[in-house]
C-alpha cells in the first residue's frame, strides 16, 4: 500500500511547531542541539556557508529539521537565512505562518526588490525568503543568473545560508541546487526510506560531483532502541540540574 | 436564515436567466423561510458569459427591483471564484459584500486534483476566511485532508441538492460522510433555476443530522 503512494507522500505536519523553541529541554531539542555541533564541526573553517539539505523522497523531514536547526543558529546569535527552493511544493513559509507571497519567484520576475523578499521573524530569530508564486519552469528558475546574483548577496550579508530543496528521487530539482550550495545534508527517515532508494540518491549525487557533507536521521524511534536507558538517565540529570539553578534564582 | 451560494443574477452565467426566473427563486426562497441571500455568480469559470467588472452595476439593479417586488428579502454580492493554479488572482476583489469579514468563496476542479490544503492555508495566512464551496464534489480528497483544511480555519460547503440525493450517488455519499464527521459547517442551495437546480436548502436542512445547524456568517 505504501509503494503505492511512493511518490506522493508529503507530510502535512504543523510546521509551526518547532520543538526547540517550545521545549528547549527536550530530549528531541537535545538531539537537534547535537546535530549542530556536529555542523559546525564540520564547518570550522566557515567553508560551509551555503547548506543545501534534500532527502531521498518527500516526508523525510527536511523542512522540520531545517527549522529547528536553524531557530538554534539564530539563538546563538549568528545571522541565518532559511532560503525555499521547494518550488514545487513549498512549505517554508508555514514555519512562520505567512502566506507564500513575495517569494523567489516574483524577485526573479522583477515583481519585488531585494528589502520585501527577505523577511525576519523575531519569534524565531531566523530570516526567510518564501518560495512565491507558482510557476511551470522550475528548472529555468533554478538556473538563472539572478538567482545565483541573490545567493551571493545573501552569502556576504549572512553567517549561513540554508536552503531547503525538493527530493533528489523524484525530481531533478535538488541537483541544479547543489550547484548553488557549498554542500549538501542528506535527510534520511527511519522505517520511511529503503536503503536502496538512499544507495541511488547518494550515487546520483556523487555522479554529479556533489559535496556530501553530511547525513542527518530523523523520525527515530528512541523507544525500540538501546538508547532508551542513556536517555532517560542523561534527560534527567540535565534537567534536575536546570531546576536546581532555578531555585537558586 | 440565509442561503449563501446562488446563482440568481440575472443572465451572468449558467443560473437565471431573467428577472422573472430570479424572483420566482427568491419567491420560494423566502416562502420556505430564507429572508438573507448571497448571491454569488462564477468567476474565472467556463460558465461565465459576461465579465465579472459588471456584476456590481447588475447587482445593484436587481437590488432595487426587488426592494419593491419583495422587500423582505436582503441580498447580498457574493463571488463563486473558480481557482486556477497559474492564475494571479487578487483575492480582496472577489470577498464577499456587506459582511464584518472577508470571506471568500472558492471553487477547485472536479476531476482534476488541485492542491486545496495549500490554496486554503495560503489564502488564511493572507487574511481571508475561505469557504470551500461543495466540497464533496472533490471526490479526491481524503478525510484526512478535508479535516486539514477546517483545521486551517476554511468553512466546509456542501449543496442540498446532494444531501437530498438529487446530485450524482457518489456526491450524496460523501456529504453524509461529511455531515456524519462533523465537519460541515454550512449547507447552501447552490441553485440555478427552478427545475433541475431549485432552491431547496430547508428541505436538505431537514434530512441533514440531528442537531445540524448552519453556521452564521457574521454580517
Amino acid at each position: 500500500m505504501r509503494r503505492r503512494n511512493f511518490f506522493k507522500k508529503e507530510r502535512n505536519s504543523e510546521y509551526d511547531y518547532l520543538v526547540t523553541y517550545e521545549q528547549p529541554f527536550s530530549y528531541v531539542a537535545e538531539s537537534f542541539q547535537k546535530a549542530l555541533v556536529n555542523l559546525e564541526y564540520i564547518n570550522i573553517d566557515n567553508q560551509f556557508k551555503v547548506i543545501q539539505f534534500t532527502s531521498t523522497l518527500a516526508g523525510a523531514g527536511k523542512t522540520t529539521f531545517i527549522s529547528n536547526i536553524s531557530h538554534l543558529i539564530g539563538k546563538k546569535g549568528k545571522k541565518v537565512v532559511v532560503v525555499d527552493l521547494d518550488l514545487r511544493k513549498p512549505k517554508v513559509n508555514r514555519i512562520f505562518r505567512a502566506p507564500n507571497e513575495k517569494g523567489v519567484t516574483d524577485y526573479l520576475t522583477g515583481k519585488i526588490d531585494y528589502k520585501t523578499l527577505v523577511n525576519y521573524s523575531e519569534k524565531l530569530n531566523v530570516h526567510y525568503i518564501v518560495a512565491g508564486e507558482k510557476t511551470t519552469a522550475v528548472v529555468n528558475v533554478l538556473e538563472a543568473q539572478k538567482l545565483k546574483d541573490l545567493i551571493t548577496k545573501l552569502r556576504e550579508e549572512f553567517d549561513y545560508v540554508i536552503l531547503d530543496s525538493p527530493p533528489i528521487i523524484a525530481v531533478s530539482d535538488g541537483l541544479y541546487i547543489s550547484r548553488l550550495a557549498d554542500g549538501v545534508v542528506f535527510v534520511v527517515a527511519q522505517k520511511e526510506t529503503k536503503r536502496t532508494v538512499v544507495d541511488e540518491a547518494i550515487n546520483t549525487l556523487r555522479r554529479n560531483n556533489v559535496n556530501i557533507i553530511g547525513t542527518v536521521f530523523t523520525q527515530v524511534s528512541v523507544k525500540n532502541s538501546d538508547l532508551l536507558a542513556y536517555t532517560y538517565g542523561y534527560g534527567y540529570g540535565y534537567t534536575s540540574s536546570l531546576m536546581d539553578e532555578q531555585s537558586k534564582e | 436564515m440565509m442561503d449563501i451560494h446562488t446563482h440568481i443574477l440575472p443572465g451572468v452565467d449558467d443560473g437565471v436567466q431573467s428577472y422573472e426566473e430570479a424572483l420566482a427563486v427568491l419567491k420560494a426562497q423566502r416562502d420556505s423561510g430564507i429572508t438573507q441571500v448571497v448571491i454569488t455568480p462564477h468567476v474565472h469559470s467556463v460558465a461565465q458569459k459576461v465579465s465579472s467588472k459588471t456584476y456590481q452595476e447588475r447587482f445593484e439593479a436587481l437590488k432595487k427591483q426587488i426592494a419593491v417586488d419583495l422587500p423582505e428579502m436582503t441580498l447580498y454580492l457574493g463571488f463563486e471564484l473558480r481557482y486556477h493554479q497559474f492564475k494571479k488572482v487578487d483575492y480582496a476583489n472577489y470577498v464577499f459584500q456587506g459582511f464584518k469579514k472577508p470571506y471568500i468563496l472558492m471553487e477547485f476542479s472536479w476531476s482534476k486534483p488541485d492542491n486545496i490544503t495549500e490554496v486554503i492555508y495560503d489564502l488564511v495566512a493572507k487574511g481571508f476566511v475561505p469557504i470551500v464551496a461543495h466540497i464533496e464534489r472533490y471526490d479526491y480528497l481524503s478525510l484526512e485532508e478535508v479535516k486539514r483544511i477546517k483545521s486551517y480555519g476554511a468553512i466546509i460547503q456542501i449543496n442540498s441538492g446532494a444531501v437530498l440525493g438529487l446530485d450524482p450517488k457518489k456526491f450524496n455519499r460523501l456529504a453524509h460522510r461529511y455531515l456524519k464527521e462533523g465537519l460541515v459547517d454550512i449547507i447552501a442551495s447552490d441553485c440555478h433555476n427552478m427545475d433541475t437546480r431549485r432552491p431547496n436548502l430547508v428541505e436538505a436542512l431537514q434530512k441533514a443530522p440531528k442537531g445540524f445547524k448552519n453556521i452564521e456568517l457574521e454580517v
